[in-house]
């Protein structure tokens, strides 16, 4: 045993130890030999025969040396350290091929990483809470599809739902802070008294067991750090939110984050701002559940919505038509990303392909060149696996350089992701090169070499070796190769189509959400903002519409400003909600549509540049407690009154009134400008104030000066206001599109790439073919065929795979968008992108070609 | 002309050890000459494969060796047994008596 060890450790050594080792054996052979030789010298013999004498009596020389050196060292290691040193000289001789692949395998496993790093983020890695699993979005839900669930539904699912640990409810909104000077806006969240034991979170100071319907307040870290400057004394400290008294519970471990990194405060949920909110019909919150472990999430669905058909039952007019619908908090939280970044994934792999074609044709074309070396080494007694080895290895060094070039554009782009994805889809903290990234970005590169190179050195493995040897041209490896590049260029051209077809798709349904009528004119010039009203300083309804009347007028005598409104949801901003209505009289009891809802004030449609249709906006004469009024956009009236006699019609708001209709105004795609305009409904501030709105205004000049003065506006009014969310109607916009954006950028970049190698590698075989074909084209134009014909037989067959190519992937490409992309793409475009790849093809395989026409066909044929 | 007969595999780490073991130290082409010598040229050997050998027994630690000078005053490697070399010969002759004893009452029986 030990001395196996002993010569295991020696043998180790031993590797490290060859040339060392290989020069003691010699000169004991050269000793052992001249010793021998003297012996026979001594008994008469002359010194040659001597010499020859003792050569025979040692044995051969060099089997010697191998027994000698099997032992001393470890073969197989030692064979392919040598292969390995090999592979790398002969790729440092072609250093630019060498780069080349380097490059194009390390740009697309790179970006591969970079992108796989986002879907680590935000699909793979677990949340950072305990058993975070179990952790579910409980909601409502209706034929609409999934909705917001209100507190007494909670109660009673609550009261029946074994499967689930805990449920608790959890909302957002802003709140205005003060106590500490200077009065500040901060996000609050809106959570049921267990919500922490849901996400089994511990405090940092003090505790975070909420009690309901108190004002206990749960503050950040940061809070704590900021605003109250670490005192030590702040677990029982008073605080105001919204102008009422609050006392601080606990403080949150440093770097919580739960959906919106912003949270600052978080308050049992009945603070909610309106007293309406606890009634069974406002459906205001998200539910977070805990699953008791063990309990499959379809089982708790079902549990879930048995209680809620009961509920339907049991209150028809709050909750009839509604169920319930269970999810994983994870699931819900990469939603909006998961599919886009797997859309990207699969554009990746689509490069990545490209590039191991280009590559593997580049070294398949390398491998053909080196036909003679390769049959020089088999003759000379090289086990053909070793070849096969040997271009492997090569593969694995391509790979392996490729992973440092990969990691070096991952390492640069991940620092951009997390202005990329939204806040959502990064609980679980921001993309970043770890454990799982770095596996991927080695398996992919390095299989990516391996693949590559696997191909052409089977297509070696196979040779015959004679006629390698005999002469170099027109035998099996080389057509060998070359098929095999043949294939890799359909493959290739194939791949880059799709990849263009994909951006293409992408960047079509960009332009057409620009050209699209948004309903809005001229969106930069619209800035907006938020504010709240003190609910404590102004409790009425009186009061309130009074305040906002004031910032109006305050608002519009800033120079510059044109016209300026109030909101209660501008577009694209998240804010506002759906109500239900339907048509007054017998028989449509119930019938109830839904409708988007906002309430403005008078110059909103004139602000934003929504056409007013007919009939008049809202005015002095709409007081509260006067007729109650609405105004529909056209798309609703058209439904409602195809006579088109909307004006003085009257509808039941649920919930609300029953009012007249007083106006007809141009839709806009009020929530998601990437959805088509839904029917709206606005009411009248004046009739329906409330303390949230948004202040819109159309205006000329400088955009920081008007919003400098804006602000100053509403401080006129009340100086203890806080106004936030300062931006263009724009910006806005663009924070919708943003997504959108970034991906047909990164497609088209991809395309861009892919086609760039597929053309690389058209002109590659062009080239190569044109090369093989001189001779040809040498007898051919020196028995006086035309040139036009030469021309058309050389650029004939690539030409072809070209067409090949682009066909296949002109086919595939419509089922990779139609699974992957939302939009689907129109066949002119296609039929546009294909045929630019064959003029870009043909070109590529043409210069080959023409240049090989000027060449004097007498130079050809002396050559050879 | 006299009988010569192949080297056993295996015996030939035997041979090597007990020659060290008896004369001490000596070079490769010492070891091969003196194991000629005692057998009367019985063994075919080339004398080359004392080398292979030389080595797996000073991996295995049972051996030793050192560059030296020769009496002709030419650099040699001479080679040494070790400690644990002296025991593993020790029970590498008693495996080898053991055996050929063993072997040498089948052959008789089958007689």
């Amino acid at each position: 045993m030990i001395s196996q060890l002993r010569t295991a450790w020696s043998r180790i050594g031993g590797l490290f130890r060859r040339r060392a080792l290989d020069e003691r054996l010699n000169e004991e052979i050269d000793s052992h030999l001249e010793m021998l030789a003297e012996g026979y010298e001594a008994s008469g013999m002359d010194p040659a025969a001597a010499r020859q004498a003792a050569r025979r009596e040692f044995g051969r020389i060099g089997a010697i040396q191998e027994s000698y050196r099997e032992r001393s060292g470890i073969p197989a290691v030692e064979n392919l350290i040598y292969d390995t040193r090999l592979a790398c000289r002969s790729l440092l001789r072609d250093r630019l091929v060498f780069a080349v692949c380097v490059l194009s395998l390390g740009l697309a496993g790179g970006v591969g990483t970079a992108i796989f790093s986002a879907y680590e983020a935000a699909v793979l890695r677990p949340l950072p809470f305990p058993g975070s699993e179990n952790l579910v979005l409980a909601m409502e839900s209706s034929k609409a599809g999934r909705r917001l669930v209100s507190l007494p539904n909670l109660e009673d699912w609550r009261a029946r739902a074994s499967a689930f640990f805990s449920l608790s409810a959890f909302g957002g909104q802003t709140m205005a802070l003060s106590g500490g000077g200077k009065a500040e806006r901060v996000r609050g969240g809106f959570v049921s008294h267990d919500f922490f034991q849901t996400l089994e979170v511990e405090a940092a100071m003090g505790q975070l067991n909420l009690q309901a319907r108190t004002r206990q307040a749960v503050i950040s870290h940061r809070l704590w750090t900021t605003y109250f400057n670490g005192r030590p004394d702040i677990v029982g400290a008073g605080l105001t939110l919204n102008g009422e008294a609050y006392s601080v519970l606990g403080v949150l471990r440093p770097g919580f984050v739960f959906v919106m990194d912003d949270t600052d405060v978080w308050v049992p949920v009945e603070n909610f701002a309106t007293s309406m909110a606890l009634a069974r019909n406002m459906r205001s919150f998200y539910v977070l559940g805990r699953l008791r472990s063990g309990v499959a999430i379809e089982t708790a669905e079902a549990a879930l919505r048995a209680t809620a058909t009961d509920l339907a039952k049991q209150y028809p007019e709050a909750n009839g038509g509604h169920s319930a619908m269970v999810m994983r908090w994870r699931e819900f939280l990469a939603e909006g990303v998961r599919g886009t970044l797997r859309y990207l994934l699969a554009a990746v792999g689509l490069l990545l392909l490209v590039a191991c074609a280009n590559v593997g044709g580049m070294l398949a074309s390398r491998a053909a060149a080196r036909r003679r070396e390769f049959a020089l080494q088999v003759s000379l007694g090289a086990q053909r696996w070793r070849i096969v080895r040997q271009v492997l290895i090569e593969g694995i060094a391509i790979g392996a350089a490729s992973v440092t070039a990969a990691l070096l554009i991952a390492a640069m782009t991940t620092t951009a992701w997390p202005s990329i994805l939204p806040q959502g889809a990064m609980q679980a903290g921001p993309p970043e090169i770890n454990g799982p990234v770095l596996a991927f970005c080695l398996t992919v590169c390095l299989f990516a070499g391996l693949f590559a190179a696997l191909l052409p050195a089977f297509g070696l493995a196979g040779t015959a070796l004679g006629p390698a040897l005999r002469d170099g041209d027109s035998h099996s490896t080389v057509s060998k190769a070359a098929g095999t590049r043949r294939v890799f260029l359909v493959a290739q051209v194939a791949a880059s189509t799709i990849l263009v077809l994909g951006g293409a798709a992408l960047l079509e349904s960009l332009q057409r959400l620009w050209n699209t009528n948004l309903g809005i004119a001229n969106s930069a010039n619209v800035l907006t903002m938020e504010y709240r009203v003190n609910r404590a300083k102004f409790a009425s309804r009186q009061q309130q519409w009074e305040f906002h009347r004031q910032v109006v007028e305050s608002v519009k005598e800033i120079p510059g400003v044109r016209s300026a409104a109030l909101a209660r949801a501008v577009p694209s901003s998240g804010n506002g909600g759906s109500i239900e209505f339907r048509l007054p009289g017998a028989g449509s009891e119930g019938a109830w549509a839904q409708a988007v809802f906002n309430t403005v004030t008078a110059d909103y449609f004139h602000t934003m540049g929504i056409p007013l249709v007919s009939g008049r906006s809202c005015d002095g004469r709409d007081i509260d407690g006067g007729q109650s009024v609405v105004l529909v956009n056209d798309l609703l009236a058209r439904r409602l009154w195809p006579k088109g006699d909307a004006i003085g019609q009257t509808l039941v708001v649920k919930d609300w009134a029953t009012a007249t209709v007083i106006g007809v105004v141009g839709a806009n795609r009020q929530n998601d400008i990437r959805r088509e305009a839904p029917a709206q409904l606005y009411a009248c501030y004046s009739q329906n104030p409330g303390t949230l709105a948004a202040v819109a205004l159309r205006f000329d000049g400088d955009l920081n000066a008007i919003a400098e003065s804006a602000k100053k506006a509403v401080w006129r009014v009340d100086g203890d206001q806080a106004v936030w969310k300062i931006r263009t109607m724009q910006s806005l916009i663009d924070l919708q599109t943003r997504n959108q954006r970034t991906t047909a950028t990164l497609m088209s970049i991809f395309a861009f790439f892919a086609a760039c190698l597929a053309l690389s590698g058209v002109y590659g075989i062009a080239r190569y073919d044109a090369e093989r074909r001189l001779k040809d084209l040498g007898i051919r134009l020196a028995l006086g065929a035309s040139r036009s014909d030469i021309f058309l037989r050389s650029v004939g067959p690539t030409l072809t795979l070209v067409v090949g190519g682009v066909l296949a992937g002109g086919a595939a490409g419509p089922l990779f968008i139609e699974k992957f992309a939302a939009a689907p793409l129109q066949t002119p475009l296609i039929a546009f992108c294909g045929l630019a790849l064959i003029v870009a093809g043909s070109l590529a395989a043409a210069r080959p070609g023409l240049q090989a026409l000027r060449t004097n066909p007498v130079d050809v044929l002396r050559h050879d | 002309m006299h009988q010569t007969s192949e080297v056993p595999y295996g015996t030939l780490d035997l041979l090597v050890l007990k020659t060290l073991e008896s004369m001490g130290s000596l070079h490769g082409f010492g070891v091969a000459r003196r194991i000629e010598q005692l057998t009367g040229g019985g063994l075919a050997l080339n004398q080359g494969t004392i080398y292979p050998a030389l080595l797996r027994l000073e991996q295995k630690g049972w051996i030793e060796s050192e560059w030296g000078t020769s009496e002709k005053g030419r650099r040699a490697r001479y080679y040494s047994i070790t400690r644990v070399g002296r025991k593993q010969l020790q029970k590498e002759i008693e495996d080898w008596d053991r055996i050929s004893a063993l072997v040498g009452k089948v052959l008789e029986r089958a007689q």
